[in-house]
């Protein structure tokens, strides 16, 4: 049931990042032609553009989890098998899990830190800057649900696969 | 001691499968954490890193890519290019090159120029008897031509960690690109005279000459992808648009040439823009891991370690730039082009400036050592992809990637005795 909500959510959650960075692309082509067309050049095109960045990123860690999408050197595990590359596939998940819960405790500290002190941007826009920190909790409060229904799918899967994985 | 402590433990982590960018997150966490530091850098290098306008023309030269993808501009070029030089000796594999070349004009990605054009011109050269493990070599090399040629996504990601201009870097990619494309092309053309056969067993000689109606009705067909090249990368040069607007704008108009095209269906396009999301979160998490990583090593003063180990025994910059080729050589059999960047550029940066070396020449010969890594097996990206493409098995391709291999390493060995074949055209015209 856990496993089905999280993993939902994930989906979601990427499905929304990845049209953050398209949209992106639709406001940067907007900020050229108000800049040449109209003479009229803006001041949120560029800070909403890496906070939208920043957050089109962050969602998408669990479901690029999910997918075993990360790039990582695969050489060794492939003559893994059984116990071994069960155990390998765990260390993994355990490692990417502490680290998502270090960062949330740190990344949560400073988002209250930016709301109780009323920080913002240095730009003209001067946006709340924990907009920009909480993305980083949100991102890996995901990550490590994922990182918890992926421990156990491992523990209940008979054979682990490993995938290479694509980049540019 | 640290040195060798910190490289076996990252490598062990690396080899039992952890992921590189929570391999590098994880240790640069550990690491300011062992030594009292806080660790509230960690969580505000992952904000810094992603927080830049720079590297948004990551994802949109990645979209860009991917729509005109899937939207099958690859034909139209292929083809355009293949009535101009199609009947020469080799012709076939010039137009491969070539199409290659200008694909990459429009394209920072080596996979999206691999895959476009091989995708075309597989078939065509396989049906003409060019031996299958030479066309697979040729389309593998020829798609890193992608990340060499302007814009180039690992330039990007350099220019951010080096502070250099990536107009410069940009700019500085051509000479070398079009340098590499020429070895590409008399290679193609040796090997087809040296392998031409008149019986059904070898290569069939080359396509009949294309009329000029043809080659007017083809060109004209592709011109969008010309006019796109010329947009993004007259754009940037001309001072018009800066190379994350740049991308933006060529996103723009890579959605009117499909759209006026009508060859992506909307599925397509959401494919195209997921697919885009995977590839950019993925580069964008390393990024972030090697941050955190980059700011504890600087905290354990390594890299300033790394530099007095490097001058203390090298002073000529010649031995140098050997000793980081073969390194990052073996390096590109087990790692991909964004993380060798990412790990070995912060700890190499203060060096340069010791011995003199100038970063943007010093960035194209690691982007051409990076290009090398995608077609070295065992997990050079570009095989696997023209593996896909081609329906091949990897042997075959991997067959026939060695020469390319070595005409790559040879452009190296020019580019540092002559390195005005990169910084000619940023500095001197």
């Amino acid at each position: 049931m856990m496993k089905c909500w999280v993993d939902r959510l994930s989906h979601i959650s990427a499905l929304f990042g990845a049209y953050l960075f398209f949209s992106i692309g639709l406001i940067i082509a907007y900020e050229v032609s108000a800049r040449y067309v109209f003479n009229m050049p803006t001041i949120w095109v560029e800070e909403v553009s890496r906070l939208l960045q920043l957050w089109g990123c962050y969602l998408s860690m669990a479901w690029v989890l999910k997918k075993r999408k990360i790039i990582r050197i695969t050489i060794l595990l492939e003559r893994l098998s059984g116990v071994w590359a069960k155990l390998a596939e765990l260390i993994s998940i355990t490692i990417i899990a502490l680290f998502s819960l270090v960062t949330i405790y740190y990344a949560s500290s400073i988002t209250y830190d930016s709301l109780q002190l009323n920080r913002h941007t240095s730009s003209m826009l001067g946006s709340p800057s924990w907009l920009f920190d909480v993305s980083i909790v949100v991102g890996f409060i995901l990550l490590f649900l994922q990182c918890l229904v992926e421990f156990v799918t491992v523990i209940k899967q008979q054979n682990v696969e490993f995938n290479r994985e694509h980049d540019i | 001691m640290i040195i060798v402590t910190v490289l076996l433990v990252m490598l062990s982590l690396m080899l039992i499968g952890v992921p590189i960018a929570f391999t590098l997150g994880g240790m640069g966490l550990s690491m300011l954490m062992l030594a009292d530091f806080s660790p509230l850098i960690a969580s505000q290098a992952l904000v810094s890193s992603i927080d830049s306008f720079i590297l948004l023309s990551v994802p949109l030269f990645l979209l860009m890519s991917n729509v005109l993808l899937k939207g099958g501009v690859g034909t139209d070029l292929f083809n355009a290019v293949q009535s101009w030089v199609g009947h020469l000796p080799g012709g076939l594999g010039i137009a491969t090159i070539l199409s290659c070349a200008f694909f990459a004009a429009i394209s920072g990605s080596s996979v999206a120029t691999a895959a476009t054009i091989g995708t075309v011109a597989i078939p065509e050269m396989i049906k003409r008897g060019y031996p299958r493990h030479f066309v697979f070599g040729l389309l593998a090399a020829g798609g890193t031509l992608g990340i060499l040629i302007p814009p180039s996504i690992p330039m990007i990601v350099y220019g951010v960690i080096t502070e250099e201009s990536i107009v410069d870097l940009f700019m500085a990619g051509i000479g070398p690109g079009i340098f590499l494309v020429l070895l590409f092309t008399a290679y193609s053309v040796y090997f087809a005279l040296r392998n031409q056969s008149k019986d059904s067993a070898g290569i069939q000689g080359s396509p009949a000459k294309s009329t000029s109606a043809q080659r007017l009705a083809t060109t004209l067909r592709a011109s969008p992808v010309f006019i796109l090249a010329a947009i993004v990368l007259g754009g940037i040069y001309g001072g018009v648009f800066t190379p994350t607007e740049s991308a933006g704008v060529g996103l723009i108009v890579s959605l009117l040439i499909v759209a006026i095209r009508k060859s992506l269906s909307l599925a397509n396009l959401h494919k195209a823009i997921v697919e885009s999301l995977q590839t950019t979160v993925v580069i964008f998490m390393i990024i972030g891991g090697a941050k955190i990583f980059s700011k504890a090593i600087t905290l354990y003063r390594i890299p300033q370690d790394i530099t007095t180990l490097i001058t203390s025994n090298i002073d000529q910059v010649g031995l140098f730039i050997l000793v980081v080729c073969l390194v990052l050589l073996v390096l590109g059999f087990f790692l991909e082009s964004i993380s060798m960047l990412l790990i070995m550029v912060p700890v190499l940066l203060p060096s340069l400036g010791v011995l003199g070396i100038d970063p943007i020449w010093f960035g194209i010969i690691f982007v051409i050592m990076i290009e090398c890594a995608l077609i070295t097996p065992p997990v050079g990206l570009n095989l696997f992809v023209i593996q896909a493409v081609g329906k091949a098995d990897i042997t075959e391709v991997i067959a026939g990637v060695y020469p390319f291999i070595l005409l790559m390493f040879g452009a190296v060995i020019c580019i540092f005795f002559i390195p005005d074949i990169a910084l000619y055209i940023p500095f001197k015209m």
